[in-house]
């Protein structure tokens, strides 16, 4: 009898004997014990690949937020977790929620299917939904006895000083006026960023215990050199000076400048000797700061912008939400004179403007129109047509280039142990650039000081402006050297099976009446309810990640994909696997790649 | 006849169900372990209730949503191969599309039990019932058996177990009942106890071979030094299949007390010189005509076909001797010749001395209506040419506009 290798029982008929049918075993018929021949993977030519792809919003987010993370965690409703992720990578959630242009938004793929998700609603609600216990934070790696410098309170500083404490470094924070906060505190007003959200976030950055010490201007109450003890120095001094046009009547009094109001604003909750009639001169966020906040105090603004409102270098939802509350803008126009009677401005002459050629912005530049003048009877003026940092309080040492501040990709400046980041370096003026270039700052300072000879190996991580600075991506580097490989490959929308998702709108949250808001400098944006919330997270696509959806399991024809339980991921079973490709076009997320087979 | 029915019935009545839900009520009290299921017109309900079975906890088996008939089939043979009870469920074109996998189970002697809700066969598409999508594996060696109503699925589902799992047999099974007519109506059943269905049908457990999933195997290639003793085992199979089916049949009645009679069941047979022979639904009607008939005095008895293979041949040859004449009643049609019941009979009855005249009525395909009345005039029309002696054409469609 033919025998099983492992003699149990006759396994099919014996070719020598021929026996008859009622010899025969039925229906087992002749079984092959070695079915290695049979192994599907040889007539392979591609085959699949499980890898985590950056997602568009992670890759675009300045400050290096994981968003899919925060959002995936949102949509079953984890908010603690959620917000663990968010605060992992940037201090000031709330703030963000409130007032970043959400770049990730811009980038979000679910945007070509239907409408991008609301991050920043999530970010808003995520960091506002949780009570102050949740806040907790304490720092990742041991203290170290090295001190880091501040100079400046602002996003930039406040987020460098955020990330050295959480590395363990002693910080000490020097702040020119007496608030902490920077433009967050002074520049943007009340209804777009109540002051209790910056406190409780600011109290986060507290908790880790820096020296911050107000009223404390560099080059009137101390200078670098008085900075010896310090193992590093950020500077992150904003840009603090306000440009004005250069007119005639431009030193009449009442004629303001825009930060400089803002400030007044937001400190005192009020500001006298407006007058009624307020001419307010610029296009940019600080423009309709200015005039949205002059509106609340009781008197009438006028925005004067010399571009069209298409060109108007802010926030759209700004310019909307302007309008809304009924704004006067007068578009195409250039003041050219201010005309003063006893010492009070009562005339601001202006002339139209026609759009010419592109200039080195890249925005149509505004050419005069002949015998356009005309006049608008006002009783105060607010210049907001940008600002500049206070270059010369630094040492010259630190090279500036176009008035601000020359750094590397590590934010280092031309003088050793100098840092810096914000509004006083050439990049985007936004203040989720502000953190990002802090945060950028914080990781090039640990570098330096932790493993001084592998300093150079830091430009493999942080020298790709590609690569977001993310906290996360930094301790693997740290955990792993130089050998670490980040992915940045960010997964397209053509990669995503929309097949398994529903056409969704994104969420609308709610606003203050338009009567009611005017009145006071209440938040205008409501905010989102947590079932909002989770609704809007579960819009999300999950861009290159694995949700264990077990689609790439369940249509494999091979069973060619394999749950491996320790490391938690499915993995693809070479030897059965033939290359069709029906992981990957299954999988929703653009999570499975497929390539080449290398021994071709 | 269902006499132990009618009078359970009338004592008590039961649950309601369709014939759908009766099947899935089959499979959960016959505690199948795997379902590789597709849904398909008239059969989706079968799937949709062993599912809810599933999703309550009151049927602890595993659900495999496949892509396909074909895969359905597949993987039942598999799961069966490992030595678990295994269910489906299908109709028409999906049934077409198992059918290599037919072959597969019943070469390796999977008894696999499957329902089939009979449904034409397109194209063009068609939604409603005949018997041609089951007619057509008629080669593949599975058995088959034709039901009537609700209360026979549950029941004889049971029973297709206990067949297909017998070591004698060791084939696997369909139960094919019409598609709409049967599958969607509602009837009194009465469900029989879990705990005799566990007493009469214990779990199984293949001797002649066991798949370990650990270590896959593969069936290698057979000579024709072997196949036909492979052929003819099955064959054997069949054989032993008739006695299986009887013995089991008579320990159900003896155990829930409802009979079935065995491969066939007989109606006004013992001094009958006319008989109506039907399978499946339409045994409803051809009662009614043979007790109509029976009060003017013609000797009419009927044969309800029940098992269509193993054919009844041994049933019939014994039937047949004292018979003037055979009218077959039934839903399909072989094209080109007839009705697939008649030939099969015709061959069954082959060669038996004074045999009686086989008349060979097709009706109702796609679901065309026909009544008891449209019976009784069939019945009527063959019994006076045979006593007028005039020669009728033995072949006969009913029901087609245009036709005398």
């Amino acid at each position: 009898m033919v025998r099983a290798q492992n003699g149990k029982r006759p396994i099919g008929p014996n070719p020598k004997e021929l026996w008859d049918y009622k010899a025969l075993p039925i229906g087992a018929v002749q079984i092959s014990e070695d079915i290695d021949h049979i192994k599907t993977g040889t007539w392979r030519l591609t085959h699949p690949f499980l890898e985590v792809d950056a997602a568009p919003c992670n890759m675009n987010c300045p400050v290096g937020n994981d968003i899919r993370s925060f959002v995936h965690l949102s949509s079953y409703e984890d908010w603690k977790e959620s917000l663990q992720v968010l605060r992992r990578e940037n201090p000031f959630p709330g703030v963000c929620g409130r007032v970043c242009y959400h770049p990730c938004e811009s980038a979000c793929n679910r945007g070509n299917f239907d409408e991008a998700i609301s991050i920043h609603d999530l970010e808003r609600g995520v960091a506002d939904h949780l009570t102050e216990t949740d806040w907790q934070t304490t720092p990742i790696f041991d203290k170290r006895d090295e001190k880091i410098a501040i100079i400046g309170a602002g996003p930039a500083g406040l987020s460098c000083a955020y990330f050295a404490l959480l590395l363990g470094y002693e910080v000490t924070i020097f702040e020119a006026t007496p608030f902490v906060g920077g433009v967050l505190r002074t520049g943007i007003p009340e209804y777009r960023l109540p002051l209790s959200v910056l406190e409780r976030e600011l109290e986060i950055i507290r908790n880790l215990r820096p020296e911050i010490l107000t009223s404390k201007a560099l080059g009137r109450d101390f200078s670098i050199e008085d900075l010896k003890e310090f193992s590093a120095i950020f500077v992150g001094i904003g840009a603090s000076v306000d440009l004005r046009m250069d007119i005639p009547g431009v030193r009449s009094q009442s004629v303001y400048s825009g930060l400089e109001l803002l400030r007044w604003i937001r400190t005192n909750q009020k500001f006298s000797n407006l007058g009624k009639r307020v001419a307010i001169v610029g296009g940019g966020n600080v423009a309709i700061d200015v005039a949205r906040s002059i509106l609340r105090l009781g008197a009438k603004p006028i925005l004067l912008y010399r571009r069209t409102k298409e060109l108007m270098p802010c926030n759209p939802e700004e310019i909307k939400e302007m309008e809304e509350e009924g704004i006067e803008t007068i578009y195409l126009t250039q003041p050219i004179e201010i005309i003063s009677k006893d010492g009070v401005v009562r005339v601001l002459r202006c002339y139209k403007t026609i759009l010419g050629e592109e200039d080195n912005s890249r925005r149509k530049r505004p050419l005069p129109i002949k015998g356009s003048e005309f006049e608008i009877s006002v009783d105060s003026i607010v210049f907001a047509v940008g600002e500049v940092p206070n270059l010369s309080i630094l040492p010259k040492s630190i090279q500036v280039e176009q008035g601000m501040i020359i750094v590397d990709s590590q934010q280092t400046t031309t003088q050793a142990k100098i840092y810096a980041g914000g509004d006083v370096v050439s990049h985007p003026r936004t203040v989720a650039h502000a953190i990002g270039a802090g945060k950028r700052a914080a990781f090039a300072i640990d570098l330096a000081i932790r493993e001084p000879e592998s300093h150079l190996n830091a430009d493999l991580y942080l020298n790709d402006m590609n690569n977001p600075p993310s906290l996360k991506g930094y301790l693997d580097f740290h955990q792993s050297g130089a050998s670490a490989q980040h992915t940045n490959r960010v997964v397209e929308y053509a990669e995503i099976n929309t097949f398994y998702f529903k056409r969704h709108k994104r969420i609308k949250t709610e606003s203050l009446e338009n009567s009611s808001r005017v009145l006071s400098f209440q938040e205008v944006n409501l905010g989102a309810n947590p079932e909002q919330l989770r609704e809007e997270a579960s819009r999300c696509f999950q861009c290159g990640v694995c949700t264990q959806c077990d689609n790439c399991f369940l249509f494999c024809p091979d069973a060619a994909i394999k749950w491996n339980g320790g490391r938690q991921t499915y993995e693809v079973d070479l030897e059965y696997c033939k290359g069709c490709g029906i992981c990957s076009f299954e999988c929703p997320h653009g999570h499975i790649g497929i390539e080449e087979d290398s021994n071709l | 006849m269902n006499k132990n029915t009618q009078e359970s019935v009338e004592g008590n009545c039961g649950i309601m169900l369709t014939g759908n839900h009766a099947a899935a009520w089959g499979a959960r009290l016959a505690r199948v372990e795997v379902m590789p299921l597709y849904p398909i017109t008239p059969s989706t309900s079968v799937v949709e209730k062993l599912v809810e079975f599933i999703a309550n906890g009151e049927l602890n088996a595993e659900y495999i949503p496949v892509e396909s008939e074909h895969s359905a089939m597949a993987v039942a043979i598999c799961a069966e191969a490992t030595g678990v009870r295994t269910f489906t469920a299908t109709s028409s074109q999906g049934l077409a599309y198992m059918h290599e996998n037919l072959f597969c189970a019943s070469g390796h002697r999977m008894p696999v039990v499957m329902t089939i809700i009979n449904r034409a066969i397109g194209g063009p598409p068609c939604i409603y019932v005949d018997l041609m999508d089951s007619m057509d594996i008629r080669d593949t060696s599975w058995l088959q058996v034709y039901v009537e109503d609700s209360q026979e699925i549950v029941d004889t589902m049971i029973m297709c177990y206990k067949i297909a799992e017998d070591k004698r047999v060791l084939l696997p099974t369909a139960l094919c009942y019409a598609g709409m007519l049967t599958s969607y109506t509602y009837e009194p059943v009465i469900l029989p106890e879990q705990d005799k269905v566990d007493e009469f049908l214990p779990p199984y457990h293949p001797t002649h071979f066991k798949l370990d999933p650990k270590n896959p195997q593969q069936t290698m290639l057979v000579g024709p030094d072997y196949w036909m003793e492979y052929r003819y085992q099955q064959q054997q199979a069949m054989e032993q299949a008739k006695i299986v089916i009887k013995e089991v049949t008579e320990n159900f009645a003896n155990k829930f007390g409802r009979s079935y009679g065995g491969l066939v069941q007989e109606y006004f047979m013992e001094d009958a010189e006319y008989a109506v022979i039907t399978i499946g639904h339409e045994s409803r009607l051809g009662r009614v005509v043979v007790e109509e008939l029976r009060k003017d005095g013609i000797k009419i008895g009927m044969i309800k076909v029940r098992w269509f293979r193993p054919f009844p041949k041994e049933d019939l040859q014994r039937s047949a001797k004292s018979l003037k004449q055979m009218i077959v009643f039934e839903r399909d049609a072989s094209i080109g010749l007839g009705g697939v019941l008649n030939s099969e009979l015709c061959t069954a009855i082959n060669g038996l001395q004074n045999g009686p005249k086989v008349v060979n009525y097709v009706f109702g395909l796609g679901g065309r209506t026909f009544t008891d009345e449209d019976l009784k005039r069939c019945v009527k029309e063959s019994i006076e040419a045979q006593e007028n002696g005039i020669e009728l054409d033995s072949i006969r469609w009913v029901g087609v506009r245009g036709l005398e």
